[in-house]
């Protein structure tokens, strides 16, 4: 349980970042940042209370997020059965497909531009989180 | 993680969402929506805070508004008298009556330097807002409410490429009284763009543009003379049908906290 706090907390963090401040899709390099990274069934627990709170939130039809994040992790783990997903190559990709994906579906502007700005972010992140864990091993 | 193993988890927390979207629909979920929206709504204020906390509007910009405002009516004015005398036409402002709301999150791209997509203010169904309302600030048009739920309501910006609606212009530099009639279009950011005006029409680089009115019967839509924003550009060539402006907001929409919304006129 202890080494679920952090990533929780982040998830807070970042979905209330993405409610009031930003249009940047962080939720979605997070969740495919953590499941990479954690590859454990919680993640569509997460994924799913995530969603129903970004969209009462921000108005939208509830579900509608929760539907796309579950879908989105559950391709992830189908991904896994078959290639090496915990790759720079494979994080940079999908944030940035699942990124303008999710642009389009809420209807921003920028889409490529905030989808490659999530890309780098998260896999810099996925960088320094897999270093980390590593060097303490 | 053993292969497969994620298939249940999956097909549970799909058929979730799926069943939360359809009782999303038939507004069973608006109780417990409404409770989480309070309860969120301190931390929203508080981060949206932190980011807004240092844009404050400044007392020169403020001023700057405030005499712009007074151009405008004075313009306005003008016009109402001469029509008065010409006995073609007699206005009456009627007196808005605007609920005020507090923006509670206001998401751009990069927070503090590009314009937000929209505003979620904290006044819902509960507190009369119904779809269609114009939202203002210091008499200056700043979108319309598209979504509502008991207790927050999301504001689409005037500057929303999504967003089309008919104006008119009050000539600051030109003749008194002298307007053009035309369609104002979002281009995001804080630009718009007015098209559609004749050829014959005048428009001038510093001229303002405001609202022409179309209020509907349950108070959707936007009353008349509400400053939209002020001519930057001109686009006029014999060749085409219409003339065309670029049109910039007067209002920096990632520094509003409070704003307005228009119940009734």
């Amino acid at each position: 349980m202890r080494e679920k706090i952090f990533p929780i907390l982040f998830i807070i963090l970042v979905t209330f970042l993405e409610i009031t401040v930003t249009t940047l899709p962080l939720i979605i390099g997070t969740f495919i940042l953590l499941t990479v990274v954690f590859r454990q069934n919680w993640i569509f627990v997460a994924a799913f209370l995530t969603g129903i709170i970004f969209d009462i939130l921000t108005i939208r039809t509830i579900g509608t997020t929760s539907t796309f994040l579950v879908f989105m992790v559950f391709l992830i783990f189908l991904y896994q059965n078959k290639f090496e997903i915990q790759t720079i190559h494979f994080v940079f990709v999908s944030t940035t497909i699942a990124s303008v994906l999710f642009l389009v579906f809420l209807g921003f502007s920028s889409v490529i531009l905030q989808a490659l700005l999530v890309g780098v972010v998260t896999t810099v992140l996925f960088g320094l989180l897999s270093f980390y864990l590593k060097s303490s091993l | 993680m053993p292969k497969r193993s994620f298939f249940p988890s999956f097909f549970i927390f799909i058929i979730l969402s799926v069943l939360f979207i359809f009782l999303s629909k038939t507004g069973i979920l608006n109780g417990p929506a409404s409770l989480i929206a309070k309860i969120a709504s301190p931390i929203e204020k508080i981060s949206f805070g932190f980011s807004s906390s240092t844009n404050k509007d400044n007392s020169i910009v403020a001023e700057n508004k405030q005499l712009i405002k007074k151009l405008v009516d004075f313009q306005k004015m003008a016009t109402e008298n001469s029509a008065l005398r010409d006995q073609f036409e007699t206005t009456s402002p009627a007196s808005q009556n605007l609920l005020p709301a507090n923006v509670v999150s206001a998401s751009s791209f990069i927070p503090g330097i590009s314009s937000p997509e929209y505003l979620v203010i904290d006044k819902g169904k509960k507190d009369g807002i119904k779809t269609g309302m114009a939202v203002v600030f210091k008499d200056n048009l700043l979108g319309k409410i598209t979504e509502i739920s008991d207790s927050l309501s999301r504001v689409i910006l005037v500057s929303n490429p999504s967003i089309s609606f008919s104006a008119k212009t009050i000539s600051i530099k030109g003749e008194p009284g002298a307007s053009a009639l035309g369609i104002i279009s979002g281009m995001g950011g804080q630009d718009m763009i007015l098209g559609n005006v004749l050829l014959s029409d005048t428009l001038a680089v510093g001229d303002y543009v405001t609202t022409k009115g179309d209020l509907q019967v349950d108070n959707a839509g936007f009353p008349p003379s509400i400053i939209i924003g002020k001519i930057t550009s001109v686009e006029k060539k014999a060749s085409d049908l219409f003339q065309r402006a670029k049109v910039k907001s007067l209002l920096d929409f990632s520094k509003l906290s409070t704003v307005f919304v228009v119940l009734s006129q």
